[in-house]
Parts: structure tokens; C-alpha cells; sequence
């Protein structure tokens, strides 16, 4: 029961997130969402250590936050280099794949 | 009973907290929530019987990943947002109308859902440790090596024109 | 077995030219082709002698099945009979002749491989028409001595003019050509073969009424293959190319345009005797044609300054008199009259060479004049060549050109009329031809540089050709010399042995046509010796107008070019500013204006936004998760 009520929470904490991501301009917020959106996935595998009762999932949690740290290192390296050079950082602005 | 009591309220305090992260317009705000989630989600973590990730939720996430971000955030000095003024096209109305009947329609699903009864005991560091190193070496090993590489890609995007390792001209504007 | 021989050494000769004797100078590789066309010679002597008819089958050419029964075949066949042993002879004994001459005459060209090469495969192209035994292994050889004519005549293909005239000689054939197909259709229509042999069997078992009531096809057939002859033999409306084609090397107008290319329609009309002679109409008109092609040219002829242009419309004229020959049914005649013109046509073409070489290339008469004492073999043969045309008695030329004559009065088709305007032909014959050797050889000389006499290559030719102008005549004495010692027929018409259609004529009336040939001769050749070894006459400005229409060609070519070739210019210039630029062109930019068209409309859809993308993202991972659940 606990489990599944912390399914349900990823869940909503998932659209959360995504809805950060969609409906913010600038890059630091957006980036701010994607971590959002996974850490609810974080939170999905540790209900699963509570229904299985096995260390895969906190494993995969373990995973999932390396790569959640390198993402957002380059992440954030880009927007460095992004400031400096064009010293815009908003999405709107950010449209060179225009076709 | 409790326990499950103080589950929810946690979860609708994370939610509120993720939420918050999203509507503030200022930067530091946003991320200040979003630790204060992150600490709600340790705890949460806690109750669940994950307590390896919950302590490395902690040190990792809150304190390595959000410390990065509030340093660009510093750095940068990243205006204040205001509200975004959202312009409700087609897109966005459907996109709400769709996601509130599968947020339900999944939550029924997964209320429904047997949950299959394995009577085993708490999961301690020592399987996590002994699964780490036997079955997931590779992907361990792997991990590692992700690290290296976003390490030097950071470094390499992020580093200054002057005393570049390719000696360009000084004020030319070749960016990377 | 010989006939394969007799094809493939002047083919081989053609191609050895530009693979292993591309930088020999005139001589070698002049006497290589000449010594290839000897052995020819040979070996035609050789097929001569045969009495029965040789032949040589190298298998089926095309073969199409049509149906379960029926196939189209054309077999790669080539007969000797008599007709084509003789015009054999003719072509390799005359051919060697020239070839030798042109060691001389291209002695100072360089590159003369080219020259032999052509030669030697107009040759064989030659050999192939006259020996083939159905309608078109000769329609090879036809079209490849259109093209040896066009090559040899553009020779000098860096003087746009020598192309030019190339260009239309093939044009002008190629339409003569239409009709030799259209005539190959039809008859392969009606009767399934193109064989000679077989068609005349087929032929000759058809009724009259059947004839009669297939008129038409037979008038058809024989018009078409008389626009042919038009075209290859030089006749109205199709001339035109002939008195151009002097642009080439003289050599090329001896051996082509007047000994064998320009005989080819002759040939062609005496193989078709039998399919010609069904319908009176195809007949006359024939005939028709024929004088009047004789009687204009000569009136051309009569005016010309340039001694190849003489020459070339006297070529014309004597096609013309083969072709009244043909017309009038006298097939042996017309045979006689193309053996002894080839021999004389080419002696005179080899002497106006040689004039032309010893006067350093100049062609206009108005600049010779008392050549006699500087080229004394030239115009001693040249003047053997001119008494041998004008019909002088005893000569070779008086004994075709009387038989041509009299069958014109009296042969099957014949008629009174026909004679007149030949014997009016023949006068002028003799005027311009004495006026032409008179004006060139003797009185004073008008030149500027000193001729000189032609070398031994030339002038040897030129002895055997004058042999032969005097003594081939005697191979078709007429009945009625002949019937003085009591004999029949003469040796060409026993050898060749046309269907008798006998003629309606008698002893004496052929003695008085040849009387007034001959009085008719001597009168207007004297009156030309008279008005031009003075050195210039006073004719002209008597009849100023008539002067002028004929010095102008009758204003034929102009004619040509304002009705026929400047219409189809200005059609195909509309029609490739409409088919080309409009239809095609237009076609691509459209296609490739399209493409691009909907590569800008397509294009708007990058908005370049990760927002937007990211909400047509959810929209469709909303779907996609309610088609799953539900």
C-alpha cells in the first residue's frame, strides 16, 4: 500500500516535472524540471524495494543519480559557454535550427 | 497505519515542494525548493526501506547537483523569471485535458495491481554491495567511465578563450 | 568463294589505311590501294570469264519469326550475273586507273591516308550494290556510297564551303533514298521477297489482267524507285548536288560522279527492268524526265566558266540520255551508254585534273588557253575524251549515244519526240564540250603562272582511259552498221540478253537518225571551234536575259532554298523554341520549382523552438499511453 501510494506520487511528480520543463523559458529552470522528472523516477524504483524486497532497486537509483550528475554537469557547462558567448538564455531566443 | 499515513502526507508535501520549484520566478527560490524536495524525498526513501539511497539522495543530489546549479545560478546571475505569461493555444488544452484522465486511469491501474507477496527481510548494504559488484559490475564500471567523460566534455565546453589549448587569437570568437 | 575475296579487299585496303599507314606520304599508300584494287581487277576478270553465274550466300542477314509460318528473311547474298560482271570490270578496271592517277594528283597532300582509306571503301560500297542479290544488301551498298561521297567530297573539310556541299550531296541522296524504301516496302508487301531472282519469277507469272487491275501498286513501285535514281543519278528536282560536289578532289568527281556512284541508279532501274516495264506510265515518265534532265543541263552546260562545272552538267546531260535509254525500254542501251561514259567521263575528268594540277589549281577556263604546247599528252586525250562524247564517228561515244537515239524513236516505249529533244541534247553536248576543250587548249594563253605537264602517274591513266573511249563503242555496234556484214545483234545486247521487246524500226531509218546525229555534230562543234579559238565570243550580250536565267543556274538552287530549306529552318527553329525551351525545359524548372516549393512549405514546420517540440512530445506520449490503457 505504501508502495503503490508512492507510485502514484512518481507519477504525478513526473508531470511536474515535465510541465516545468514545457512552460519555463529559461534553461536553468528547464533544467530544473529534468531533474524533477528523475527523481520521481528515483522514487518509482525505491517503492520497488519495498514490493520486491531486493536491491536492484536502490541499485538502479544509484545509476540513475551518476547519470543525473553527469547530465547535469554538461548540462550546465553549455549554458556557461552559451552566456558567455551569446549571453542569451532563453529558449525563445535560441532558434538557429529554425528551418 | 501510520506509516502510511505519514507517507501521504510526505508525498503531498514533496508534491507541493516540486510544484513550488516550478511556478517561483526567481532562480535561488526554485532551487531552495527543490532541495527542500529532495530532503522530503530522502526521508521518504527512509520509510521505504531504501535507506542507501536515501543517504546518498542526500549527499549526491543535495549536496553535490544542487550545489552545482545554485553556483551557475551565482555565477551567471540568472534574472528573475516572471511569471511566464502562458499563452493557452490548442496545445496546451489538450495536453491538460489528456494527462488528468491518464493520471487517473493509471492511478486506478496501479491501485488495482497485486502486489506480489515476497516475505524476505530488509534489504541491507551488504546485497547492495554484492549485487553492485557481481551482477552489475559492467554497467558499474561503465558508470564510471560516463563520469570521466562528462567530466572532461564540462571542462572542455565550459573553459575560457584565453590560454585555450589551441591557441587562438586573442579575441577571436570561435567558441568551441 | 571469289566474290568473298572480291568484298573483303577493299574493306581490308579501307582500314589498313589509318591503322598502319597513317603517316606514309601519297605514294605508299597510294600504291597499296592501288595494288588492292588491281588484284580486284583481277579477280573480276577472273569472275568474268566464269559462263555461269557466281554466287556466294554468307547466311541470313535478318531473320524474324513472324508467326508459326512465317518468318522475315533477308539473306546475305551476292549474285554475278552478266549485268553485274560487266559494271565489275568497270568498277575495279576504272578504280585502278584513278587510284593510280591520284598518287599523283594528292601527291603533295599530307595525310593522305584518309583519301585511299575513302576510296577504297566507296569501292567496296560500290562492289556491294552491284553485286547484291536482293533489294538490300544493294540498299547497303547504295547508302555506303552516299556516304564515300559525302566523305571524299568534304575532303577538304576545312573550308566550310567543301562541307557544305558534302552535306547537301548526302541530303539530296538521303531523299532519293526515302524512295528506294518506300519501294522496298511495297514490293516486300505484295510479295513477300526482295530477291531479284525470286521477284522476277514471281512477276512473271502474274496476267495481264492482274497487272491491270494492280496498276497502282505498280505505278507506285516504280515511281518510288525512280525518285531513287533522281536522287543517286543526278535527274530533276534531285541534280542539285551533283555540279556542287566538284568541290571535292577531282579524282573523287572521275571515280564517283561520273563512272560508277552516279550509274548506280541506271543499275537499279536495269535490275527492276522487269517491274518497270509492267506500266506504261512509269515508263514515260521516265522518259520524260530523262530528256528533260538532258536538254536542261546541257543548257547549263552551255555557259559555265569552271571546267569541272562543264563537266559536271555534261554528267548530268548523259545521265539524262541513260535514263531516256531505260525510259524507252532499250535496258541494253542504257548499259552500253554507262560503260562507254564511264570510260570517257572519267578520261575528261582526269584531263581537267590534270589541267588543274599543271595550272597550279585554278579551274576557270577564262584564265587557260593555248595549254596544247605546254601539256601535249593531256590534250591529246582530252581531246579523244571531247571527240568521244560529241559522238564522233568511230569513237566510243557515237555507237551508244546512236543506239540510245534510235531506241528513243523506236523503242518499246518509244517515241518521236523523245528523239528530238535528245538530238537537241546532243547539240549541245557538242557545242559546250568543243567550246570547253577549245577555249582550255587552244589559242593564247591567259594565264598567270606557266603550266606545266602532269607526271607519269597521271598521264598513264590517261592513255589507258583514251584506249578504251575509242575501242569500248565496238562492243555495241548497232543492228544496222551490223547488218552491212550480215551479223545480228551486237555483242552487249547477245551478252545481255534482255526479254526481246522488240522495237518498231528498220534499217534505214536508224541509218538517217544517225546521219543527222552526225551532221548535227559536225555543224555545231565547227561553230564552236569557230566563235571560241578566237578566245571569246559575243553570244552572250545577243540574248542578255535568256544569258542571265541560265548562267544563273536557272535559278534552281535559289529556288530550292526559298521554298524548301528556308521553311524547314524557320519550322524546326519554332519547334525547338517550343519543344525544346518551352516543353522540356519548362518541364524540369517546374519539377525542380516544385521540389523546392515544397521544401519551403515543408520546412516551416522546424520551428527551432524545444518548447514546441517539447508539447507535440507530451501530446503524443498522452496518446500513445491512452491508446495503451485503454
Amino acid at each position: 500500500m505504501d508502495a503503490k501510494i508512492c507510485i502514484i506520487c512518481g507519477l504525478i511528480l513526473f508531470f511536474v516535472g515535465f510541465f516545468a520543463l514545457l512552460y519555463r523559458k529559461n534553461i536553468i529552470f528547464m533544467m530544473l524540471g529534468i531533474e524533477m522528472m528523475l527523481n520521481a523516477a528515483n522514487l518509482v524504483f525505491a517503492a520497488g524495494t519495498q514490493i520486491y524486497h531486493n536491491a536492484d532497486g536502490q541499485i538502479m537509483i544509484f545509476f540513475i543519480m551518476a547519470i543525473a550528475a553527469c547530465e547535469a554537469a554538461v548540462g550546465l557547462a553549455m549554458l556557461i559557454w552559451l552566456s558567455r558567448n551569446r549571453k542569451i538564455m532563453d529558449t525563445d531566443h535560441l532558434t538557429l535550427l529554425r528551418g | 497505519m501510520i506509516m502510511t499515513v505519514t507517507l501521504t502526507i510526505l508525498c503531498l508535501l514533496l508534491i507541493l515542494c516540486f510544484v513550488t520549484t516550478s511556478i517561483i520566478p526567481t532562480p535561488v527560490g526554485a532551487c531552495a525548493s527543490l532541495i527542500g524536495g529532495f530532503l522530503l524525498l530522502s526521508f521518504i526513501y527512509g520509510f521505504l526501506g531504501a535507506h542507501f539511497a536515501a543517504v546518498i539522495q542526500i549527499i549526491v543530489y543535495a549536496g553535490a547537483i544542487m550545489v552545482v546549479f545554485v553556483f551557475v545560478v551565482m555565477l551567471l546571475n540568472v534574472p528573475t523569471q516572471d511569471l511566464p505569461k502562458v499563452k493557452i493555444s490548442l496545445a496546451d488544452i489538450l495536453s491538460i485535458l489528456l494527462s488528468i484522465p491518464v493520471l487517473i486511469l493509471v492511478s486506478i491501474k496501479i491501485l488495482n495491481w497485486q502486489a506480489p507477496m515476497i516475505d524476505s527481510q530488509n534489504v541491507e548494504m551488504k546485497d547492495i554491495a554484492r549485487k553492485m559488484f557481481i551482477d552489475y559490475l559492467w554497467p558499474f564500471e561503465l558508470i564510471s567511465f560516463l563520469l570521466l567523460t562528462a567530466l572532461v566534455a564540462a571542462i572542455t565546453v565550459a573553459h575560457k578563450n584565453k590560454g585555450s589549448r589551441y591557441m587562438l587569437k586573442e579575441g577571436s570568437d570561435h567558441g568551441r | 568463294m571469289e566474290i568473298l575475296l572480291l568484298l573483303i579487299l577493299p574493306l581490308l585496303g579501307s582500314c589498313i589505311q589509318p591503322l598502319f599507314l597513317a603517316k606514309t606520304p601519297a605514294k605508299i599508300c597510294g600504291s597499296v590501294a592501288t595494288v588492292i584494287l588491281f588484284s580486284c581487277f583481277l579477280i573480276s576478270l577472273f569472275i568474268f570469264i566464269q559462263p555461269e553465274t557466281v554466287s556466294l550466300y554468307l547466311g541470313n542477314w535478318i531473320h524474324i519469326p513472324l508467326s508459326a509460318t512465317e518468318n522475315f528473311t533477308i539473306p546475305l547474298s551476292f549474285t554475278a550475273d552478266k549485268v553485274s560482271k560487266l559494271l565489275l570490270l568497270l568498277i575495279t578496271g576504272i578504280g585502278t586507273c584513278i587510284h593510280l592517277y591520284s598518287i599523283g594528283y594528292m601527291s603533295e597532300e599530307k595525310r593522305v591516308y584518309r583519301f585511299f582509306s575513302y576510296l577504297n571503301l566507296f569501292v567496296f560500297a560500290m562492289l556491294c550494290l552491284v553485286l547484291g542479290s536482293n533489294f538490300l544488301v544493294t540498299f547497303l551498298g547504295w547508302e555506303g556510297v552516299g556516304l564515300c561521297s559525302y566523305l571524299l567530297i568534304g575532303y577538304w573539310h576545312t573550308n566550310p564551303a567543301n562541307a557544305q556541299a558534302g552535306m547537301k550531296a548526302f541530303i539530296v541522296n538521303r531523299i532519293g533514298d526515302l524512295g528506294l524504301l518506300v519501294a522496298m516496302f511495297t514490293i516486300y508487301y505484295h510479295f513477300h521477297t526482295l530477291d531479284y531472282v525470286e521477284l522476277s519469277q514471281k512477276v512473271a507469272l502474274l496476267s495481264q489482267s492482274v497487272i491491270l487491275d494492280h496498276r497502282d501498286v505498280f505505278q507506285w513501285i516504280g515511281f518510288s524507285l525512280f525518285i531513287a535514281v533522281t536522287g543517286k543519278s543526278a535527274q530533276i528536282p534531285l541534280y542539285v548536288w551533283l555540279p556542287d560536289a566538284m568541290a571535292g578532289p577531282t579524282p573523287v568527281s572521275a571515280l564517283i560522279h561520273a563512272a560508277t556512284m552516279v550509274t548506280a541508279g541506271i543499275y537499279l532501274m536495269t535490275r527492276c527492268s522487269f517491274l518497270l516495264v509492267l506500266d506504261p506510265t512509269v515508263m514515260n515518265v521516265i522518259a520524260t524526265v530523262g530528256c528533260l534532265t538532258a536538254f536542261f543541263a546541257a543548257t547549263i552546260g552551255l555557259t559555265q566558266w569552271d571546267i569541272k562545272k562543264v563537266l559536271a552538267y555534261s554528267t548530268v546531260s548523259q545521265l539524262g540520255f541513260m535514263v531516256i535509254a531505260c525510259g524507252v525500254g532499250a535496258f541494253d542501251a542504257a548499259i552500253g551508254h554507262l560503260i562507254t561514259h564511264a570510260f570517257f567521263k572519267a578520261l575528261l575528268f582526269l584531263g581537267a585534273g590534270s589541267v588543274i594540277h599543271g595550272m597550279h589549281h585554278e579551274q576557270d577556263m577564262r584564265h587557260m588557253g593555248g595549254l596544247r604546247k605546254y601539256m601535249p599528252i593531256t590534250t591529246i586525250t582530252f581531246i579523244i575524251g571531247t571527240l568521244a562524247i560529241i559522238g564522233f564517228p568511230g569513237l566510243a561515244g557515237f555507237f551508244s549515244k546512236d543506239e540510245i537515239l534510235y531506241a528513243a524513236w523506236t523503242g518499246p516505249f518509244g517515241h518521236p519526240a523523245f528523239w528530238v529533244i535528245g538530238w537537241i541534247s546532243a547539240w549541245m553536248t557538242a557545242f559546250y564540250m568543243v567550246r570547253l576543250t577549245v577555249y582550255t587548249f587552244f589559242g593564247t594563253f591567259r594565264g598567270h603562272h606557266t603550266p606545266h605537264e602532269s607526271p607519269l602517274w597521271m598521264t598513264v591513266p590517261l592513255i589507258i582511259l583514251s584506249f578504251f573511249s575509242v575501242t569500248a563503242g565496238y562492243l555495241m555496234i548497232p543492228h544496222a552498221i551490223s547488218e552491212l556484214w550480215g551479223g545480228g545483234h551486237s555483242w552487249l545486247q547477245g551478252w545481255l540478253s534482255f526479254p526481246a521487246k522488240e522495237g518498231h524500226g528498220s534499217v534505214s531509218l536508224e541509218w538517217s537518225l544517225m546521219g543527222a546525229s552526225v551532221i548535227a555534230m559536225t555543224i555545231f562543234a565547227s561553230i564552236a571551234i569557230g566563235i571560241y579559238v578566237k578566245g571569246t565570243s559575243s553570244l552572250p550580250s545577243l540574248f542578255p536575259r535568256l544569258y542571265r536565267l541560265i548562267d544563273h543556274k536557272w535559278y534552281v538552287d535559289e529556288f530550292y532554298i526559298k521554298v524548301i530549306v528556308n521553311p524547314l529552318k524557320n519550322l524546326s527553329q519554332t519547334l525547338f523554341i517550343l519543344g525544346d525551351r518551352f516543353l522540356i525545359e519548362g518541364i524540369i524548372q517546374t519539377v525542380s520549382l516544385l521540389s523546392q516549393g515544397i521544401g519551403v512549405i515543408l520546412s516551416e514546420s522546424q520551428y527551432g523552438r524545444i518548447n514546441t517540440y517539447l508539447r507535440f512530445f507530451f501530446v503524443s506520449l498522452m496518446l500513445f499511453l491512452v491508446w495503451i490503457l485503454v
